[in-house]
């Protein structure tokens, strides 16, 4: 067992800060984020990095219950490749970011597990760089439809969860430069848009009281998602505080 | 509360259901959005830009003819210099006046009329008669076996043509600094500019490279001759022995492309790929009124003789000869048939076996059969393709 934990933690690692050549990809599966609520004021914020095949980001998460069963979601997700903060670079470099906000209900369900379904819509971009002025830039927006089931102990936690996505770009600039393959798969992207995008996440955290450390995998399992050049998975490393911790009586 | 509780859900659920709907708008653009805003205010220039590839038919690259890779930035910028009559003392020619796309690129007139109304010296030659001039003219590009330009074949690459054209004073009589001038005061050239050269810096050896560019991207390879050639690849339908029918053409112009081959293909090509010889005297007159060639050489074998063009859509490039003195195909292949005359430089292809001028003796049936031929070399895509046509608004 130690053993295994040792190459899966070298694994994510290696994902993590490897790897800076550049695909140019036009979407990326965002951490699918499990709220881990249980009453009413519960609340948690979290900053993680997240990388895929050849782009690494950040993330913020946030998730609040000002009601018992009911919460709001927030998620934030900034991804970039290559040199991705330089645009006036001729190296080939791609960035992208989303955010959503989602509304749902979560039902405990004994001491330690949580059920949850949450709706959401998010609005983001991902901008491909080519060459010198060379691009292509599409804005997408997403619908999303959420279960979740999180169990939670006191020094561990896991969270499995789906995410429906209706994923609809609505806005394209690209420079027909791009060239081929590029050019090909924009056009199917438009062509097949909005898309479903049913994807996968599991979450597994440690931590005590307040302050927990969540490794994340997510995946993406669109039909024929070379056509479209998506990524396919995610993996992400993200450090999370129960807010309520400090306001609720203990 | 309780109701609340049921209300958040809900209205997540409502969120997922009202986002935007709106279809998916993507634009495609090859210039900078303000480029090509200032360039759509004077030029009709596709967003997308044309693609200037040039696809040889199998029957001509079985021949082992192959259309140069056209950068298609400069051609675009070319076609614009070439119809632009600002690159003119008078402003009011083009390379465009005098190569006519409605007329494969030549001129309906004898001799083109130039600036301030000068007469030219000779008949346009039309561009639309070559297969694709990237793929054999210019001895930049072929060295000795490239095709030379002009009916004298002076000029060795197409940009020592377009510009020689350009500061011809009979022509459009510009200087090198009258270009440069000319296409700085347009503001709609610095990005095309930029486009093709990579910085807006504008002289006259990059008008002239960018004019080259496009010219070599005109060519003309879909006529009924082309499009029967490709059907009837491996047959032998070129042999002198057994001359082959094509199926898709008439009894008349089969008889033609037999007559063709007999008699004239040995000069101008039985494939219309490119030309036989690249000059000859065909005995338009029995001295030498205009030296041609030999005007450029000084040799007396090249005293009046001029270069042999391909006959590719000869059927809208009348008048006819470096001098346009045959205002229909009838009247040349008369002169074939009947006129030739003794003129001491004279093609050997046109001579009798004792050495005098060659009497065809065509009957009239002949004679018109040729003609029908000949129309079968009309290539109308060529003269109707947008690629090529004037860009001004």
């Amino acid at each position: 067992m130690p053993m295994t934990r040792l190459y899966v933690s070298v694994l994510l690692i290696a994902v993590l800060l490897g790897n800076n050549a550049c695909t140019h990809y036009y979407y990326a599966p965002n951490t699918l984020q499990t709220p881990f609520l249980q009453e009413q004021h519960d609340a948690r914020a979290s900053l993680g990095m997240i990388s895929g095949d050849e782009f690494n980001g950040y993330e913020v998460h946030a998730a609040y219950s000002p009601l018992k069963h009911a919460a709001v979601m927030v998620n934030h997700f900034q991804v970039s490749s290559g040199s991705g903060s330089n645009v006036s670079s001729s190296e080939d470099s791609g960035a992208g970011h989303l955010t959503e906000v989602a509304l749902g209900g979560y039902y405990p369900v004994g001491k330690y597990t949580t059920f949850s379904l949450f709706a959401g819509w998010g609005a983001g971009s991902v901008s491909n760089n080519f060459d010198f002025d060379v691009k292509a830039d599409l804005s997408f927006q997403r619908r999303f439809l959420q279960p979740t089931v999180a169990i939670r102990g006191k020094w561990a936690r896991f969270g499995a969860a789906l995410r429906f996505n209706q994923l609809r770009y609505v806005k394209g600039e690209v420079d027909v430069e791009v060239g081929e393959p590029d050019l090909t798969i924009i056009r199917n992207i438009e062509r097949a848009s909005p898309l479903f995008v049913p994807e996968a996440g599991l979450s597994c955290g440690f931590g005590y009281q307040a302050f927990w450390a969540d490794f994340n995998l997510n995946f993406c399992n669109i039909r024929d998602r070379d056509d479209y050049h998506f990524a396919y998975s995610t993996v992400g490393l993200s450090f999370s505080c129960q807010l309520d911790y400090f306001w609720r009586e203990r | 509360m309780e109701k609340l509780r049921i209300a958040l859900p809900l209205f997540g659920l409502l969120l997922l259901a009202a986002a935007c709907n709106k279809k998916a708008d993507f634009n495609y653009y090859y210039y900078e959005p303000a480029d090509y805003a200032l360039i759509s205010q004077h030029l009709n220039l596709p967003e997308i830009p044309d693609d200037y590839r040039a696809q040889l038919p199998t029957h001509i690259a079985n021949l082992g003819l192959a259309a140069r890779p056209v950068e298609q930035d400069k051609a675009i910028l070319g076609r614009v210099l070439f119809y632009d009559k600002s690159l003119s003392k008078d402003g009011t020619i083009s390379c465009a006046s005098c190569h006519k796309q409605e007329l494969a690129f030549s001129d309906n007139a004898k001799v083109s009329t130039g600036v301030f109304n000068r007469a030219g010296d000779r008949n346009s030659i039309a561009l639309g008669s070559v297969l694709n001039f990237s793929a054999y003219y210019g001895t930049d590009l072929f060295g000795p076996s490239g095709v030379p330009f002009f009916w004298d074949n002076r000029a060795g690459t197409a940009t020592e043509q377009n510009l020689a054209s350009m500061t011809n004073p009979k022509e459009m009589d510009m200087s090198h600094s009258d270009i440069v001038s000319a296409v700085q005061s347009k503001a709609y050239y610095a990005p095309l500019f930029k486009m093709a050269f990579g910085s807006e810096q504008i002289n006259s050896e990059r008008v002239s490279d960018a004019i080259a560019e496009f010219v070599n991207a005109i060519g003309s390879y879909k006529s009924k001759f082309d499009k029967e050639a490709e059907k009837a690849i491996g047959y032998n339908v070129y042999s002198n022995n057994e001359y082959k029918s094509f199926s898709g053409f008439t009894a008349q112009e089969n008889a033609g492309k037999n007559l063709f081959l007999a008699n004239c293909a040995s000069c101008h090509s039985p494939t219309q790929s490119r030309p036989a010889k690249m000059k000859a005297n065909n005995g338009l007159d029995i001295a030498t009124t205009d030296a041609g060639v030999g005007g450029i050489t000084g040799v007396s074998a090249d005293q009046g003789t001029f270069k042999v063009p391909l006959l590719r859509n000869i059927e809208i490039t009348a008048p006819y000869m470096h001098d346009g003195r045959f205002a229909t195909l009838e009247e040349v292949v008369e002169h074939y048939n009947s006129g030739i005359q003794a003129h001491p430089n004279l093609s050997e292809e046109l001579r009798a076996p004792g050495g005098g001028p060659l009497r065809l003796n065509l009957s009239e049936n002949d004679k018109k059969a040729l003609v029908a031929f000949l129309k079968t070399l009309t290539d109308t895509e060529l003269i109707a393709d947008t690629r090529f046509s004037n860009p001004f608004k």
